[in-house]
């Protein structure tokens, strides 16, 4: 590793905490830009919710039925409702709900507002006396940390209905046997630990989707960069605090 | 009144500004010439404090932009209305919130009078009925004028134009220059063109300044530049050439 190289990373990380330092400094300021982050919770959240909730069903229901088919002839038939309900708490409904949204949202974070930086509207906005870190970064980031805890929370619930669809259609299980599972070695901090996750990724999809956005330059081909850059480094940034949390927390 | 005083600007090595000074006397339209590229754009981000000179000063009204905090820059700007090059409007916003933005993120306003102030400034650019339509339905002349529009809604008392007539046919940039000259009469409002379009400089402008290699090579009426014996403003105003 040469000099440039560390000296580029630490300049990388810099800029980040730099950049998500002025959207702290605008926090104060939540209360007046309510409608804003009402409207990109809307964008972010209920236009994620489709295929939350479409790759959320399967990914129950494959998970019920690997858990039935691996141990199902030695483990009572309550443990299935256990294994899928674990399953996503822990790891599933956050992780994926974090990987689908930073596929979908950090790279239409970044392009929007790449594109505003490209053509002289970020210019504008501060041309109007109206501060692009309060009036763009900071909703967006809000947004991020409230839609991703509740997608999550209702990737859970969706999977959890899948894994249930496949435990009663295909392997016989009473309806009531699969939920009770839920209460079977049941630990808050499983719920919690799960939830911080997607608290987390949130910061990490709105941050990186808003910071590639704010640093765009050139044109058209500027703003591509900036999309790719935004899902590849939100993508990795959730792979590396799915693992320090389960570190933490577990 | 707008002054700078021996501004220096490079990026990266590109020396930009050279010492560039230039007065715009209240109530009068500026017009500033050169060749694309020679940092017109760039020196006009200077007045509203969207760039930091590396040296020298730039004074809107007795107030030194560079070093104003950020609540007082911000202040600041709402006394100058910018057109940009691209007209850069909000494309997520309709036409008619394009133009109340700068009043509602900035003063506590109702909803009718902010309605009734966008009606008016819209109608001073002789654009009625637009308000509801989005960005992308637009003409590029359109766009010029709510933009110029959106500049004037908080009754700046200086208004930045860069380029207003470059990339619009001959005909819709006869009509934005007569748009620049009525504001002028009707408004009395203190006036900047950015421009390489001539045409566009001796019809709205009440000085001309050339700007060339980072400074202002040159700076009279109209009458004197088209009088002046500088070679380079010579070539620049009849046209092709090297210089
Ligand atoms: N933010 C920036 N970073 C680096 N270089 C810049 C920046 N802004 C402008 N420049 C450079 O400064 C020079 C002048 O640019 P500017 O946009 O002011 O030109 P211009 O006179 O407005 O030209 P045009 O008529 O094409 O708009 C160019 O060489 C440009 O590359
Ligand atoms: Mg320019």
């Amino acid at each position: 590793m040469n000099k440039g190289f560390i000296e580029s990373v630490f300049g990388y990380i810099g800029g980040v905490c730099l950049f998500l330092w002025t959207i702290i400094t605008k926090l104060y300021q939540v209360p007046r830009s309510f409608k804003l982050i009402v409207n990109q919770i809307v964008s972010m959240g209920i236009g994620s919710l489709p295929i939350v909730v479409v790759v959320s069903l399967f990914m129950g229901m494959v998970t019920a039925y690997q858990a039935a088919l691996q141990v199902g002839g030695y483990m009572p038939e309550s443990y299935l409702g256990m294994a899928v309900a674990k399953a996503l708490m822990i790891e599933l409904g956050p992780l994926l709900t974090g990987l689908i949204v930073a596929g979908r949202v950090s790279s239409s974070l970044a392009a929007e507002i790449g594109t505003m930086k490209v053509t002289e509207q970020i210019d504008a906005l501060e041309s109007l006396a109206v501060d692009p870190i309060r009036y763009l970064a900071m909703p967006r980031f809000v947004s991020g940390l409230i839609s991703l805890p509740i997608l999550t929370v209702i990737s859970e619930l969706v999977g959890f209905f899948g894994g249930g669809l496949c435990a009663v259609l295909l392997f016989d299980i009473r309806p009531i046997v699969y939920i009770e599972g839920l209460r079977v070695n049941y630990f808050p901090h499983e719920l919690w630990g799960g939830l911080l996750k997607a608290l987390c990724f949130g910061f990490v999809i709105a941050l990186m989707g808003t910071y590639y956005g704010f640093t765009t330059k050139g044109g058209a081909e500027g703003v591509g960069k900036a999309a790719t850059k935004a899902v590849v480094s939100a993508s990795i940034l959730i792979l590396f605090f799915d693992f320090l949390i389960a570190w933490i927390v577990f | 009144m707008i002054e700078i005083e021996n501004l220096y600007k490079s990026f990266n090595g590109n020396d930009v500004l050279k010492g560039l000074s230039l007065k715009v006397k209240e109530g009068e339209t500026t017009a500033v010439i050169g060749r694309s590229g020679c940092g017109k754009s760039v020196l006009l981000k200077h007045i509203i404090g969207l760039l930091r000179p590396d040296k020298g000063d730039v004074w809107v009204d007795g107030q030194n932009v560079k070093k104003l905090k950020r609540n007082e820059l911000y202040k600041l700007r709402l006394k100058m209305g910018v057109v940009f090059q691209s007209s850069a409007l909000l494309d997520s916003l309709s036409v008619g919130e394009n133009v109340a933005l700068g009043l509602t993120e900035n003063i506590r306003i109702s909803r009718a009078r902010v309605r009734e102030i966008v009606l008016e400034k819209l109608s001073l650019v002789e654009l009625e009925g637009v308000e509801h339509k989005r960005i992308s339905e637009l003409s590029g002349g359109m766009k010029k004028r709510v933009a110029v529009a959106r500049a004037l809604a908080v009754n700046p008392s200086y208004i930045l134009y860069d380029e207003p007539t470059t990339a619009l046919d001959p005909i819709t940039a006869r009509t934005i220059n007569e748009l620049m000259l009525s504001l002028k009469k009707k408004i009395r409002i203190t006036g900047i063109v950015v421009t390489h379009d001539m045409e566009s400089a001796f019809y709205v402008a009440d000085r001309i300044a050339m700007l060339h290699d980072g400074k202002i090579i040159f700076d009279g009426t109209p009458m004197e530049v088209q009088t002046t014996s500088d070679p380079i403003v010579q070539r620049f105003v009849k046209g092709g050439g090297k210089y």
